[in-house]
C-alpha cells in the first residue's frame, strides 16, 4: 500500500438554512417533510490518490470546492458520502497563521503550534531556532505577533509547519505569501521535501507552482473532478478552460452568425483547420507544428478580394492577424479556398478562435466577417508559460573574480 | 510509527459502541495531548495577567479583597446578629470561590469552539479537549480562594480543616469532571444555538442564589418545611454537593447547620460528575463533526 491518500467518491453537501433555527426546526416531528436549507454541492464523487513521494496540484477556479477538499483530507470537516483513507504523519496548512495568538510572542507561539501538531516541549525546543532563522524574523521573534505583519505571521506559520517534518504536507494557497525571497525558500523548501520521497497536497491558482512542483495534478470544477493527470496537460486543459471562463460564458462566440446562402455579396462559407503537412483535419497543435486555416470564399459578382484571419484567445486577446492585402494578394474567383498557412506554430497552451474577414482590395469595406467553424488549441508540452513561445537563448557571464 | 486515518461515511453512525470507547479513552486522549493542553492552560493563565503589574498576584489580591468586603459588608454591616462575623464571611466567601470557579469555567465553554474557530476549521485536533484549560484555570482560581479560606480560617480559628482536608483532592477532581461534562455539553449547544450562552448567563445568576453561597442548608430546609423535599431540592443540584464537601474540607464542617458527612456529599457529587461527563462526552463527539461548518 504505497498510497498516502485514497479518495473514493468524495462528496460533501452544505446546508444553507435560510435562518439559523432551522436546523432545530427541523427536528421537530411535525416539521417532518419540510425543507428548512438549500443543499450546496461543494464536492461530488471524488476520487483521487496521491503516491508515496508524489506531489501533486489541485487547480479550479473559486468556489470549486478546492478549500473544501483539502479540509476533508485535514480530517477538520467530514464528507457526507464517500471514504478516504490518509496513511502516515500529515501536517495541513490550510491558512497561515492558524491558531496563533495575538497577544503572544512569536516564540510562544512556536511552542504552542507546536504543541497543536503534537509535539513534545523537548521536540520543540529542538526545532525552535531552526525555525526562527527559518522565518528570518531575527529579533521580532520576541515580539506580540500582533505587532507582525501579515507577510511576518505567515513566514512564522509556514516556518513551524515544514519544521514538522510530515510524511504529507497538505497546503492551501500559501506561496502566494511573502516576499519573492521568502517565497523562493519555501518552494526550495518543499523541493527539497519532495527529494527526501515525502508527499505534497497542494492548491494554488499559480499554474506555474503546480507545473513546476506537482508531478500530477487534480482539477476540480463545479465539486467534481474533471481531470486528473501529469500537471503539464491538467493545467494546459484547465487554462484552456479558464480563458473560455474569462470570456463570459463557456459558449463559443459568434455563435449567432448564419450562413447567408444565396446573398449575392462575398460571402465566407467555411474555414477548416488542416494540418500544415498531412493536410487533414486537425484542431490540436503543439507550439512547432504547422497548421493551415482553409477559408472556403464564394464571390458571386467577382469583386476584387482581401481576406484576413485573425487568432483570439478566449479572454478576447487578439494573438496575431493576418491579411492576403500586406503579402500583395487580391482575389476575384466566383468560388474557391484560401488557405492560411502557420508555419511552426509560436503560439502556447490556449484555445483560440479564429476570426475570418472579407475585405475590398483596398481592405476598407468589410463584406463579410464570420470565425472559423472550429477553434485553435494549443498545448505546449513544455513548462513555457505566456501567450506565444518567443524565440530565446540564455547566456551566463560570471564575473571573471568569481571563477574561483 | 505509521499513522493511518480513514473515515467512511457509511459507518460514520458508527453507534454507541464506539462512543463509549472513545469515551473510555478521553483520558489517554488528554494525555497524548498534554503539551497541548498545557500550552492552552498556559495561555488562558497567562492571558488573564498578561501584562499586569502585579501578574500572577492578582489571583492571590482578588480573594483577599473579596474576603474583606464580605467580612465588612455582610460579617459587620449587615448585621447577622446570630453569627460571627467572620465565621459568616467565611463560609459566605468559601462557597463563593467555588461557586465562582465553577460558573466562570462554564461560561468560558459556551464559547470555546465558536472562539476557537479557526482552529476547528483550520487544525486537525480533537477539539474535546477544549474545555479543559478552562476547568484547570477555574481550578487553579479555585485553589488560591481555598489556600485563603483556610490561612483565614486557621488564624482566626474559625475554620479548622480536619482529615478532611486530605479529601480536597479528591473534591477538586469531581469538581474538574463537573465542569468538563457540563462544559462540553454547554460547548457543543452553544455551537448550534448561539442563544446558549445569553441563556446560560442567566440560569447561571439563578443557580448562584439556588445554592447554598449565601445561605445555609438549615435556612433553607425551614423554609421548604418537607425534609423529603428538601433533600430533593438539594441533591438536584450539583452545585450543593460539591459546595458542602468544599466547606467540609476546607474546615468548615458545622454540625448545627446541617453540614456533615464528607462521604456522602462526595458520592451525591461523584454520580453528578460521572453522569455529565458521560452525557457531556457523548453528546460533544456524536456532533463535533458538524462543529468545523458552523463555527
Amino acid at each position: 500500500m504505497s498510497n498516502v491518500i485514497e479518495a473514493r467518491g468524495l462528496s460533501k453537501t452544505y446546508r444553507l438554512y435560510r435562518n439559523p433555527y432551522g436546523r432545530l426546526l427541523e427536528k421537530l416531528p411535525w416539521n417532518k417533510g419540510k425543507s428548512y436549507y438549500k443543499p450546496v454541492p461543494a464536492l461530488q464523487d471524488v476520487s483521487f490518490d496521491v503516491a508515496r513521494g508524489e506531489c501533486v496540484g489541485l487547480v479550479g477556479t473559486n468556489g470549486a470546492g478546492k478549500s473544501t477538499l483539502l479540509k476533508v483530507l485535514t480530517g477538520t470537516t467530514f464528507p457526507t458520502a464517500g471514504r478516504y483513507t490518509v496513511r502516515g504523519r500529515v501536517t495541513s496548512l490550510l491558512e497561515l497563521g492558524a491558531g496563533f495568538q495575538q497577544s503572544f510572542t512569536g516564540r510562544t507561539n512556536i511552542y504552542m503550534n507546536a504543541a497543536m501538531m503534537g509535539f513534545s516541549r523537548k521536540e520543540a525546543k529542538k526545532k525552535v531556532d531552526e525555525i526562527i532563522e527559518f522565518s528570518e524574523l531575527g529579533d521580532f521573534i520576541d515580539a506580540p505577533i500582533r505587532t507582525y505583519s501579515s507577510g511576518m505571521s505567515a513566514r512564522l506559520g509556514f516556518s513551524v509547519a515544514v519544521s514538522a517534518d510530515p510524511d504529507m504536507l497538505i497546503l492551501d494557497e500559501i506561496l502566494a505569501v511573502g516576499d519573492m525571497n521568502f517565497r523562493k525558500k519555501c518552494v526550495d523548501k518543499i523541493l527539497d521535501y519532495k527529494k527526501r520521497g515525502k508527499s505534497l497536497f497542494f492548491c494554488s491558482h499559480s499554474l506555474y507552482d503546480v507545473r513546476q512542483i506537482c508531478d500530477r495534478a487534480v482539477w476540480l470544477r463545479k465539486g467534481r473532478v474533471q481531470m486528473v493527470s501529469d500537471s503539464v496537460s491538467v493545467t494546459n486543459e484547465y487554462a484552456t478552460h479558464e480563458n473560455k471562463i474569462a470570456e463570459g460564458s463557456d459558449e463559443t462566440p459568434f455563435k449567432d452568425v448564419v450562413d447567408a446562402e444565396g446573398d449575392s455579396n462575398p460571402r465566407i462559407l467555411g474555414a477548416q483547420l488542416l494540418d500544415g503537412e498531412t493536410r487533414q483535419p486537425r484542431t490540436t497543435f503543439a507550439p512547432g507544428d504547422s497548421a493551415i486555416l482553409r477559408v472556403h470564399v464564394r464571390n458571386a459578382k467577382r469583386e476584387q478580394l482581401t481576406l484576413a484571419v485573425g487568432a483570439m484567445r478566449t479572454d478576447g486577446t487578439l494573438c496575431f492577424a493576418h491579411t492576403t492585402q500586406f503579402s500583395d494578394i487580391v482575389f476575384d474567383f466566383e468560388e474557391g479556398h484560401v488557405s492560411l498557412k502557420l508555419d511552426n506554430l509560436r503560439l502556447l497552451s490556449g484555445e483560440f478562435t479564429l476570426p475570418i474577414w472579407l475585405f475590398d482590395a483596398q481592405g476598407v469595406h468589410r463584406f463579410h466577417e464570420r470565425p472559423a467553424n472550429e477553434t485553435l488549441i494549443v498545448q505546449n508540452r513544455t513548462k513555457d508559460l505566456g501567450l506565444f513561445l518567443q524565440e530565446h537563448s540564455w547566456e551566463l557571464e560570471p564575473k571573471s573574480g568569481d571563477r574561483q | 510509527m505509521t499513522t493511518v486515518r480513514s473515515f467512511d461515511s457509511d459507518a460514520r453512525d458508527a453507534g454507541l459502541i464506539v462512543r463509549l470507547r472513545a469515551l473510555a479513552e478521553f483520558p489517554q486522549l488528554i494525555w497524548q495531548n498534554r503539551n497541548m493542553v498545557a500550552n492552552f492552560f498556559q495561555r488562558e493563565l497567562m492571558g488573564r495577567f498578561h501584562g499586569s503589574l502585579l501578574g500572577a498576584w492578582w489571583m492571590l489580591v482578588q480573594p483577599l479583597f473579596m474576603f474583606a468586603v464580605y467580612y465588612v459588608i455582610f460579617g459587620k454591616l449587615y448585621g447577622r446578629g446570630d453569627g460571627d462575623p467572620v465565621e459568616f464571611a467565611l463560609y459566605m466567601f468559601s462557597g463563593v470561590v467555588c461557586f465562582h470557579a465553577l460558573n466562570e469555567a462554564l461560561s468560558n465553554c459556551c464559547t470555546i469552539v465558536v472562539s476557537n474557530g479557526n482552529l476547528v476549521k483550520k487544525v486537525a485536533f480533537p477539539s474535546e479537549v477544549l474545555p479543559i484549560p478552562s476547568a484547570l484555570v477555574s481550578i487553579v482560581l479555585f485553589a488560591v480562594g481555598a489556600v485563603v479560606v483556610v490561612a483565614v480560617g486557621v488564624t482566626t480559628g474559625k475554620f479548622t480543616p480536619g482529615i478532611e482536608l486530605l479529601c480536597l483532592p479528591i473534591v477538586i477532581l469531581l469538581q474538574l469532571a463537573l465542569t468538563l461534562g457540563i462544559g462540553l455539553l454547554l460547548a457543543n449547544a452553544n455551537v448550534f444555538i448561539r442563544d446558549v450562552q445569553q441563556v446560560w448567563r442567566i440560569f447561571s445568576m439563578a443557580w448562584f442564589f439556588l445554592s447554598p453561597v449565601f445561605w445555609h442548608p438549615r435556612m433553607m430546609a425551614e423554609l421548604i418545611g418537607d425534609p423529603a423535599l428538601t433533600q430533593l431540592a438539594f441533591y438536584a443540584n450539583p452545585a450543593y454537593s460539591l459546595l458542602m464537601a468544599h466547606r467540609i474540607a476546607l474546615g468548615g464542617e458545622i454540625p448545627a447547620l446541617g453540614i456533615t458527612d464528607i462521604w456522602w456529599h462526595i458520592s451525591v457529587l461523584a454520580t453528578w460528575a460521572f453522569t455529565t461527563l458521560v452525557l457531556g462526552h457523548l453528546t460533544f463527539t456524536a456532533n463535533k463533526h458538524k462543529h468545523a461548518d458552523l463555527v
